[in-house]
């Protein structure tokens, strides 16, 4: 009897233990970020002056030259460059949710890796990320 | 002890070997270039104002390098925020190649509504940068700003038409010229608005 509790402990332990450590791996890599063949790049609402703000954002590893753009879409599938920033290394640019919260787009990453995102408002049905 | 008792912890050190060694992973840096900031950077001094061609006003503000894990003797972080929009980048000191990594050397570029911003450390030799729009005569210097240990950090800003990918001809191209003290160009370097990848 004493034997089995001990088996369920150990086995409880090692559910615990997988459990943690997925949710750990799921906060680092997905949350508002996603990180591809190296590159980190995303979106996030960095609390600025109290308002939240959509950012675009490039982290490659290194001194890779890198892009973040965020795009404004309109119905008809066009689109006008809100902002746009590269550098060396990390770079970001962050404009205004404006009269289209919902139709905000990342497109950035380095010269080998190009990545697009959607990213919306708080007010947005839907992820704030995809 | 049975086999059985012996596996298990060793499966319950192993998980937890997996989950460290993966989070130690994702959250290393391969040098001292600038990296992501965990928290919003924080302005430590504005080096430059002004009013940008769209009439917006403009300020450029230094970021400590730390805040981007980039090391100060080599990385000048800055901020570039208008009415419309804001940017925040680093610039590398170059080589006496001109060259970054292997890399040749090239301004920061932040558009920002409709006013474009470069910015660049002055390298060894060049007393001054220009840029110029492609088919347009009109040059424009940019201002040389104290960069402090750094040197100089170049700020030009030019105006243009709103980027759209209703009208590709909205994304125009620029020659930036590194000239030295006697006028001499240095280094020509070709770069053009974003907007037109897929």
């Amino acid at each position: 009897m004493a034997r089995g509790l001990k088996d369920r402990y150990i086995v409880g332990l090692l559910a615990l233990a997988f459990f943690v450590s997925s949710v750990a791996a799921a906060l680092a890599v997905v949350g508002n970020t996603h990180t591809t063949n190296g590159v980190g790049h995303g979106v996030s609402n960095f609390l600025a002056g109290h308002t939240y703000v959509p950012l675009a954002w490039t982290d490659p590893p290194g001194t890779q030259g890198s892009t973040a753009e965020m795009r404004h879409y309109f119905s008809d599938g066009t689109f006008n460059v809100q902002c746009s920033s590269e550098a060396f290394g990390y770079t970001e640019c962050a404009g205004d949710w404006g009269t289209a919260p919902c139709q905000k787009r990342y497109v950035g990453g380095t010269a080998t890796l190009l990545s697009r995102h959607w990213m919306r408002s708080v007010d947005c049905s839907g992820q704030t990320h995809a | 002890m049975t086999r059985r008792n012996r596996i298990l912890p060793l499966l319950l050190a192993g998980t937890f070997a997996v989950a460290g060694g993966t989070a130690w992973a994702v959250t290393q840096a391969d040098d001292s270039a600038p990296d992501r900031p965990t928290t919003p950077p924080v302005p430590t001094g504005k080096v430059a104002a002004g009013t940008a061609p769209s009439g917006d006003t403009y300020t450029v503000s230094r970021l400590d390098p730390a805040q981007f894990k980039a090391d100060p003797a080599t990385w000048f972080c800055r901020e570039i925020v208008t009415q419309a929009a804001s940017s925040s980048a680093c610039d590398p000191v170059a080589d006496k190649n001109l060259e970054i990594d292997g890399q040749p050397l090239k301004p920061s570029f932040s558009l920002l509504g409709t006013n474009r911003f470069l910015t660049m450390l002055a390298p060894d030799r060049v007393a001054s940068m220009e840029l110029q729009v492609t088919g347009e005569d009109k040059t424009v210097t940019a201002k040389s700003v104290d960069a402090g240990a750094l040197g100089t950090l170049f700020v030009a800003v030019v105006g243009g038409p709103q980027v759209t990918s209703r009208d590709p001809s909205t994304s125009r191209h620029y020659a930036v010229r590194l000239l030295g003290s006697d006028g001499q160009t240095l280094r020509e370097i070709t770069m053009s608005d974003p907007g037109q990848g897929e």
